[in-house]
């Protein structure tokens, strides 16, 4: 609240964008940033068609739009939705240059350069291990029984998230410029967000686990003339200790012996089929 | 339905959904790709039922694929919309078929791969563009001129994997031992681990194992709803804001 105020009262100039020129571009940036995604500039191109009716309005010399465009087409990568706060902060100083302030081209790089990294770590972990997994948690297990609202609950879901994240995203970087935005990233506030949300995520990951890893031994046998089945004896002990056993395995190489996915991947068709041929998994 | 438009109709969505779907969509249609990819060809083929639980078991072997600096461990249209569409085509069980879309996704990478190298063609195109002062053909380039090469990419090794495959996988099944089509379903039971897994080593904290634990034998030993375990969750999440704005 506090820098908004004081952002108003030190900028008593009439702004040059409009609420229409800033839609615009946030829209496309949660369009198109990744439409031309490549290993050289991974969003740099996206980041300079958002940016580009913003440059059109606020410079008319050719020469000062091909600097300006030219400097938004450098390699850039970040989230998308939380990112979009370094898109709405670049929109704030660019205007500044534009009206004649004290706005070096080079800050708005370092910038940027600044703010990608770590935006994208706190938008992937959210986005991609927190939201995602909650989401695909509930319906993954409406979809197993059959049930279409899983699908669709995800997809409403999501871009729900992405939609209402990006748009305040976008537009709190517009009115809080670069340095509340760095000042918002280290707070104790974001942490204890992103904490809270772990504990969400770590315990639907730990539910998914015991229903969906399926691991059942068909041993079978008769003692002392009753039959016993093995699966129901582990059971009784345990209910899923072989999915958490092959868990734990899983967990093992990855994260102590740092083995790749495809190590893994193919670990379990060895065991998938070695323990199926010698009859103790069906 | 004739089995060309079906395998264009498959291919062209592969495609959209990969690169050229806007990104706020992309979200849920491209990284939950398999499940919706079940529901999608569900539709398709007439089988919602069916291609839900298609879907949603591939789902689970990425359930942990993160999109890390424009990297990703499988194709996530590929597995999901190809691999789903050719299960189905060919009769599979779901478990059997989460192991030929895991196959699909990895080979998948390099459709992946060859855009995500080509594309500097074009970012290079839009530079002399941006250097004249040109937004609109920046634009263009953005909007247009990057598809041309995952159009190609995706669409005809999909449209061929289609056309080709759903009669190779049903010839295929019909000569293969049925001990080897038990394995296929014993090893897709077996693949969820590694999704599972890659996500826990991604969001790895010692101090919030416990709650994975919690989570694990609830469903293990009352079998409650996974949407039970998240609101049990989010008001575990609350109380440790709480007591954490306490200790100040």
């Amino acid at each position: 609240m506090n820098t908004e105020n004081k952002a108003v009262s030190t900028e008593q100039e009439k702004r040059l964008l409009n609420r229409k020129d800033l839609l615009k571009t946030w829209w496309r940036w949660i369009c198109w940033a990744q439409r031309c995604y490549n290993y050289e500039r991974l969003m740099g191109l996206g980041f300079c068609q958002a940016i580009s009716a913003v440059v059109e309005k606020l410079f008319s010399s050719t020469k000062d739009r091909a600097e300006t465009l030219s400097r938004h087409m450098r390699f850039y990568n970040t989230e998308n939705n939380w990112g979009a706060m370094i898109l709405g902060a670049t929109c704030a100083l660019e205007e500044e240059r534009a009206m004649g302030h004290d706005v070096a081209p080079d800050m708005i790089d370092s910038m940027k350069n600044a703010l990608m990294g770590p935006l994208a770590g706190i938008g992937d972990s959210v986005t991609q291990s927190i939201v995602k997994v909650i989401l695909l948690g509930i319906s993954i297990n409406l979809a197993t029984e059959g049930n279409v609202i899983g699908p669709v609950l995800y997809i409403v879901g999501f871009t729900a998230y992405a939609l209402i994240v990006s748009y305040f995203s976008f537009f709190s970087g517009y009115r809080m410029g670069r340095g509340a935005v760095m000042k918002l990233l280290a707070s104790d506030t974001t942490k204890n967000v992103t904490d809270a949300l772990k504990i969400v995520s770590m315990i639907v990951i730990g539910a998914l686990a015991a229903g969906n890893i399926k691991v059942n031994t068909i041993v079978a046998g008769t003692f002392g003339g009753s039959e016993v089945v093995l699966q129901d004896v582990l059971n009784s002990i345990l209910p899923c200790m072989m999915p958490l056993a092959v868990l734990a395995l899983v967990i093992y190489l990855l994260k102590k012996k740092q083995k790749s996915s495809v190590f893994v991947l193919l670990t379990l068709f060895v065991i998938g089929f070695v323990l199926t041929f010698v009859n103790f998994l069906g | 339905m004739n089995q060309v438009l079906l395998a264009v109709i498959v291919a062209l969505i592969t495609w959209y959904v990969a690169t050229a779907m806007p990104m706020f969509l992309r979200w849920s249609f491209y990284l939950g790709g398999p499940l919706v990819g079940g529901l999608v060809c569900g539709i398709l083929f007439g089988d919602i039922t069916y291609g839900l639980q298609v879907g949603a078991t591939i789902q689970l072997a990425y359930l942990g694929a993160i999109a890390v600096g424009g990297t990703l461990p499988s194709e996530l249209a590929i597995a999901g919309y190809l691999g789903t569409a050719l299960t189905m085509s060919a009769g599979l069980a779901a478990e059997a078929g989460l192991t030929v879309a895991v196959a699909l996704g990895s080979l998948g990478l390099l459709c992946r791969n060859a855009y995500m190298t080509l594309n500097s063609i074009v970012v290079h195109k839009a530079d002399q563009y941006a250097a004249a002062g040109n937004a609109k053909m920046v634009r263009m380039m953005n909007q247009y001129g990057s598809q041309v090469v995952p159009f190609l990419c995706y669409f005809i090794p999909s449209f061929l994997a289609m056309y080709l495959g759903s009669q190779a996988i049903e010839k295929l099944m019909a000569v293969i031992p049925a001990k080897i089509i038990t394995a296929l379903g014993v090893t897709g039971g077996l693949i969820p681990a590694l999704g599972i897994g890659l996500l826990l080593t991604y969001v790895w904290d010692k101090k919030f194992l416990p709650y994975a634990v919690i989570g694990f034998f609830l469903v293990a030993y009352l079998n409650v709803n996974i949407m039970f375990v998240a609101i049990l969750g989010a008001c575990i999440a609350v109380l440790y804001m709480l007591a954490r704005k306490k200790e100040g």
